[in-house]
């Protein structure tokens, strides 16, 4: 959009912005994981999991696919950084590429709309500083691929400003969307599972060993 | 028949300990941890001996063998040692490995108890090993399997080995509770006429155990790596 108001050496002209932002957080707790993640809430913009963020551990991406109004939306800058949990595990060997780097990409595509900073007329995006974390772009799908760096909560945002040429009070619209959710780390070498508590129930265990304990004191009775 | 009740119900009173953490420790027991300070590592380190059933399994087979007090504390003091390099060791230089596969090792020592008690190497005209040795040996690998039980945990960054220190202690604390009743039913048990039925039983038992638990845990290891 600050390309475009350049380009079009409008940035000396009052901006009037309607704004709405729509969030979404997904929580999921206990062993019981349900597909609630994937639900599409219908919000004029929103993001979608492709994965449970619950089942991905630190060290692993997660897809997520951004829709306005239903659709894909391509393109899209998105942030997404986090908070470390307390406990966080640190994944050093990952290699922290981004994906694309959403401002210099910007030069890159002309788009009379869609373009990602929420500019106010006099406040260069330079100066905004909540732009730390992932700086990532959708692709045709509308989907960006989110590094899970480590243990933490996951807050991902996007602000999609469109100009209005339809209304006499407003010059643009913008529509912001976020994500929460927490990752956790996987637990010791691959599926790490306290097969004691969880595999055998404690139950079964004692009673089948008292079963086979009975049964085989009976036969060596019989036999002596 | 009489006898076999008896001995049924006492081995019910062996098993009360695991009776009562018969809950989905695991899931809590992060939450102990992150939450109470050095006591929740006693606490997580006794019931992870009570609820490990191998452990207990190993130990009731050494216990089984020996028949005097004096002998009972040997063993067991040197098992104690033997978990206590390991888990202590491994922990705090990090040293892990595959739970599965160290469980299934540990499985293989219940079998090992199981079949010498039986005079599985006497059968095989095979000189069994030293048995000292051997049980300060497994005494190594179940506190390797303890250690990684407990590096499956966040212990966070501070006090690391004071908070080794206590899981261990409260191991050893577990492992007080879990003997006496095993130590309690088979001396009452040698003074039944039945006894040898029911050591041969008992043994049987162990290997049968240890193969199942062994199969279990490979199964796992595979699943986990499929």
């Amino acid at each position: 959009m600050l390309e475009q108001r350049i380009k079009e050496n409008s940035l000396d002209q009052d901006a009037v912005e309607s704004y709405e932002k729509h969030i979404k957080a997904i929580y999921q707790v206990g062993d019981i994981k349900t597909d609630d993640w994937n639900s599409v809430l219908g919000y004029p913009i929103e993001f979608v999991p492709q994965a449970n963020p619950y089942e991905k551990y630190s060290g692993e991406k997660l897809e997520v696919q951004l829709l306005a109004d239903g659709k894909p939306l391509s393109n899209q800058l998105v942030h997404a950084d986090y908070i470390k949990s307390i406990h966080a595990h640190t994944h050093s060997d990952q290699n922290h590429d981004h994906a694309q780097d959403g401002k210099e990409h910007a030069h890159d595509h002309a788009h009379t709309d869609g373009e990602d900073n929420h500019s106010h007329e006099s406040q260069p995006k330079e100066e905004h500083k909540h732009t730390s974390g992932q700086q990532l772009r959708t692709n045709d799908q509308g989907i960006v691929l989110v590094n899970l760096l480590e243990d933490g909560i996951y807050y991902l945002r996007t602000i999609h400003m469109s100009k209005v040429s339809d209304n006499d009070e407003l010059t643009h619209r913008s529509k912001w969307a976020t994500l929460t959710f927490e990752v956790s780390h996987e637990h010791g070498a691959n599926t790490h599972t306290h097969d004691h508590e969880e595999g055998i129930s404690t139950w079964v265990f004692v009673l089948g060993s008292l079963l086979i304990i009975g049964l085989l004191f009976f036969v060596f009775r019989k036999k002596n | 028949m009489y006898v076999n009740l008896k001995r049924v119900l006492s081995l019910l009173l062996l098993f009360i300990p695991l009776l009562g953490f018969a809950h989905d420790v695991s899931s809590t027991d992060q939450e102990i941890l992150h939450n109470g300070d050095l006591w929740a590592y006693i606490r997580v380190g006794a019931t992870h001996m009570l609820t490990g059933y191998d452990h207990l399994l190993f130990l009731a087979g050494v216990v089984f063998y020996l028949s005097s007090f004096n002998d009972i504390l040997k063993f067991i003091t040197l098992f104690t040692i033997g978990h206590c390099i390991s888990l202590i060791g491994a922990t705090y230089f990090g040293v892990t490995a595959n739970e599965h596969l160290v469980d299934a090792v540990i499985a293989l020592s219940v079998l090992y108890k199981g079949f010498e008690n039986l005079g599985g190497f006497e059968q095989l005209k095979i000189k069994s090993p030293n048995l000292l040795i051997m049980v300060g040996f497994f005494g190594l690998i179940h506190g390797f399997g303890l250690s990684t039980r407990l590096q499956s945990f966040d212990m966070g960054t501070e006090q690391i080995l004071a908070k080794i220190l206590c899981f261990n202690l409260g191991v050893e604390v577990g492992q007080v509770l879990a003997l006496l009743p095993i130590i309690f039913i088979i001396t009452l048990s040698r003074k039944q006429k039945q006894f040898p039925a029911f050591y041969k039983a008992v043994n049987w038992y162990l290997v049968l155990a240890g193969i199942g638990l062994f199969v279990y845990q490979l199964y796992h290891y595979f699943i986990g790596h499929g």
